[in-house]
């Protein structure tokens, strides 16, 4: 592959090939303050690729490939590749992850416990876990969260935070310009700009933390808190992530673990400063 | 060329000692391309190797017995629903190899349960999978003729709960296919694993391999096919017998050709001992590149040459005019 | 073990290990399967087994129950008439 570029997310180290330059420039922008995979050698290894030679030039189209793929995936427009590359990326670890059990969650960290906020597309969690992220929480990631089955640990994984449509204006009023990659706009989810996680993310990538509490958000809905069972967090958490099968009893034993020894709760919320305001009264009520 | 350093690691481990960090990335991102991620992990364990490394292959060991026990599993739901019919079921390829504790099972991506019966039975083995919880995975009139007139096996079933898939075949080649092996044989030959659960026989097994690979056409997947004939020749080799035994079969099955040539590619890519006379072919060369069509970063190489064999691969199945317009929609239609 | 119990609340997570299945299951499935998990058993003795470690009754109404909640096991694969 012509270009490439190699960057290393708490545990995981990734080997990113391309057929053009731009998008290797733009994740280069990225994760410029990202670290190398460890030996060199990277755990997962993806392609953006045209999908035929005069694609590369006429009307180009990216198609994802690497160590493990899904064969129904579609091309996305060039403009899109680092959206794409993103999306690789979030596939290796969904089919290929082994080693934790994976959540579709965000999460953040503070005194050596987390909150992890999990649900749909649209929820909230991610919006809610940037704006935590810069007010005195540390983000350990917006898409999974990893789960040590021997220890029940959420280890980070801090990439940078895909955000959407009205979630951009929140957090471009909070946090300055150098921390964002570019706009792009007319993606089947709207317009997406990422952020790039701050200093203190970064530099706590290798720290895992002790999961403390689960949350289900739900974002436009009028102010309410439920307590969740431990079996319907176990069904929600199963339909949340990717490799709970694939783990076999080491995800069994992670999960039920992770469901009987830490408090849930589902929260409604009409914006994003009384969501902010609910999780740290949660948090509060926790101690 | 980092294909040829996967396939020299996977004969010598202890190669494995001497490899750059640039290299390590090649044969990862080849082997699982080629899946043969788990089989190389396998090989590869108890040497020190660099920590991602280790990671990777040892999250392809664990996908390996993942998929192991759910093979084994998918084995015991299609026993159990043909139970009723008291015939033998032969389980073929991967699911095969683990269910004997075969050394070529080790580490091994299984896809598909596969399974062969009497052609007599076929009715009555689709009947008692629809009624356990199976369902067509395609329902397309044509598709269903093609296959039940031309093929060698079932259309494809899936289980409507496990979402899992059973191939039930009643030979092991295409019926429209030139050579015609002997499927009567390789029933009565099977060796009973469990009740009414059999394996194809040694030699029958390896030769099985060898027409999987070659009828084919297109090769994909090719090194880890041969890789399975590797392991398989050095378990059962216990001398003149099974080779005498291997050759008789092969010839009973008119596929003495795909397996000679079959043996001659696992030696040259693996070491394998053959320790028959097999006369070589100039194409050899050609399919071995073929097979070597890989770059570092898991690309597909040789374009021209893959072409050749993908139209190879449909002038084995279709006749000429069919092929031509097939052909005609791949390149330019849809 | 077949299979790995965890109570949650009304609930509980069994994990069959043999198809690397989960399944949340409410009583007396999870305590059907504890004592089969110890020993198989015929329909009359695993009854009298449920009524003395557990204390559910033995009566003509329950052992039928019983086996219908043992077809339901059998469906799911849990279990398997020997």
């Amino acid at each position: 592959m012509m270009f490439a570029t190699t960057m290393r997310v708490g545990p995981i180290g990734f080997r990113i090939g391309s057929d053009w330059s731009a998008p290797i420039a733009g994740l280069e922008a990225l994760y410029r303050d990202y670290q190398k995979p460890d030996d060199g050698i990277p755990h997962f290894t993806v392609r953006l690729e045209a999908t035929r030679f005069w694609r590369r030039f006429i009307r180009p189209s990216v198609q994802i490939a690497g160590d493990h793929t899904l064969p129904e995936a579609l091309p996305l427009p060039l403009a899109q590749a680092v959206l794409a590359a993103e999306m690789a990326m979030n596939l290796q670890m969904a089919l290929g992850q082994r080693h934790f059990l994976l959540l579709h969650a965000s999460s953040v960290e503070r005194d050596g416990k987390v909150i992890i906020l999990t649900g749909e597309s649209g929820s909230g969690k991610s919006t809610l876990a940037a704006l935590l992220g810069e007010a005195g929480w540390r983000l350990l990631g917006d898409e999974f969260a990893l789960i040590e089955p021997a220890t029940g640990l959420a280890w980070p994984f801090p990439r940078p935070i895909s955000l959407k449509n009205d979630s951009i204006a929140v957090m471009e009023a909070q946090v300055g310009a150098e921390r964002f990659g570019i706009r792009i706009c007319g993606t089947p989810k709207g317009d997406i700009r990422h952020l790039i996680p701050n200093v203190t993310a970064l530099k706590g990538m290798d720290t895992p933390a002790q999961p403390a509490l689960i949350l289900f958000p739900r974002f436009g809905a009028p102010r309410a808190v439920r307590d969740v069972q431990p079996s319907e967090v176990f069904i929600r958490l199963t339909q949340a992530s990717t490799n709970y099968v694939a783990l076999a009893e080491p995800g069994y034993t992670a999960l039920t673990r992770l469901v009987t020894q830490t408090s849930a709760r589902a929260i409604d919320y009409p914006d994003t400063a009384s969501g902010l305001a609910l999780v740290e009264q949660l948090w509060a009520e926790l101690a | 060329m980092s294909e040829r350093v996967l396939c020299a690691i996977l004969t010598d481990p202890s190669r494995a000692a001497h490899l750059t960090t640039d290299q390590w990335t090649s044969v990862l991102t080849i082997a699982h391309a080629e899946r043969l991620a788990g089989s190389l992990a396998h090989r590869l364990s108890g040497l020190v190797l660099p920590l991602t490394v280790q990671s990777v292959l040892d999250a392809a060991r664990l996908n390996a017995e993942a998929g192991r026990a759910h093979a084994l599993w998918e084995l015991e739901m299609a026993r159990r629903a043909l139970a009723p019919l008291g015939c033998p079921i032969v389980v073929l390829k991967g699911s095969a190899f683990v269910a004997a504790g075969l050394a070529a099972g080790q580490g091994r991506l299984i896809g598909d349960l596969d399974i062969l019966v009497p052609r007599s039975r076929l009715d009555d083995a689709e009947a008692a999978l629809l009624a356990a919880g199976w369902e067509w995975a395609k329902p397309n009139a044509y598709d269903d003729m093609y296959y039940r007139r031309w093929m060698h096996e079932l259309p494809p079933l899936i289980h409507k709960t496990r979402d899992r898939m059973i191939d039930v075949h009643h030979t092991i080649l295409p019926l429209t296919a030139r050579p015609r092996p002997d499927a009567e044989a390789l029933i009565s030959n099977a060796v009973v694993l469990e009740g009414s659960v059999s394996i194809l026989s040694p030699a029958d097994m390896i030769i099985h391999a060898a027409a999987h690979l070659f009828a084919d056409g297109e090769l994909d997947g090719g090194l880890r096919n041969l890789w399975d004939i590797d392991r398989l020749v050095r378990e059962f080799d216990q001398g003149n017998a099974f080779w005498d035994s291997l050759n008789q079969r092969a010839a009973l099955h008119h596929l003495n050709s795909a397996v000679d040539r079959a043996l001659r590619l696992a030696q040259v890519l693996y070491d394998t001992p053959v320790r028959t006379r097999v006369r070589r072919k100039w194409t050899d060369a050609l399919f071995r590149a073929r097979l070597l069509a890989r770059n570092g970063w898991g690309q597909n190489t040789r374009r021209p040459l893959r072409f050749a064999f993908y139209i190879r691969s449909h002038l084995l199945r279709m006749p000429p005019l069919l092929l031509i317009r097939h052909l005609w929609i791949k390149a330019f239609g849809k | 073990m077949a299979c790995v119990l965890t109570p949650l609340d009304s609930l509980t997570a069994v994990y069959h290990r043999r198809s690397g299945t989960t399944h949340l299951l409410a009583e007396p499935l999870p305590e059907i399967l504890a004592t089969l998990g110890a020993a198989p058993a015929a329909i009359p003795a695993l009854a009298e087994r449920l009524a003395m470690e557990y204390g559910l009754a033995m009566n003509a109404e329950t052992t039928a129950l019983l086996s219908q909640r043992l077809a339901d096991l059998e469906a799911i694969g849990l279990v398997w008439p020997l």
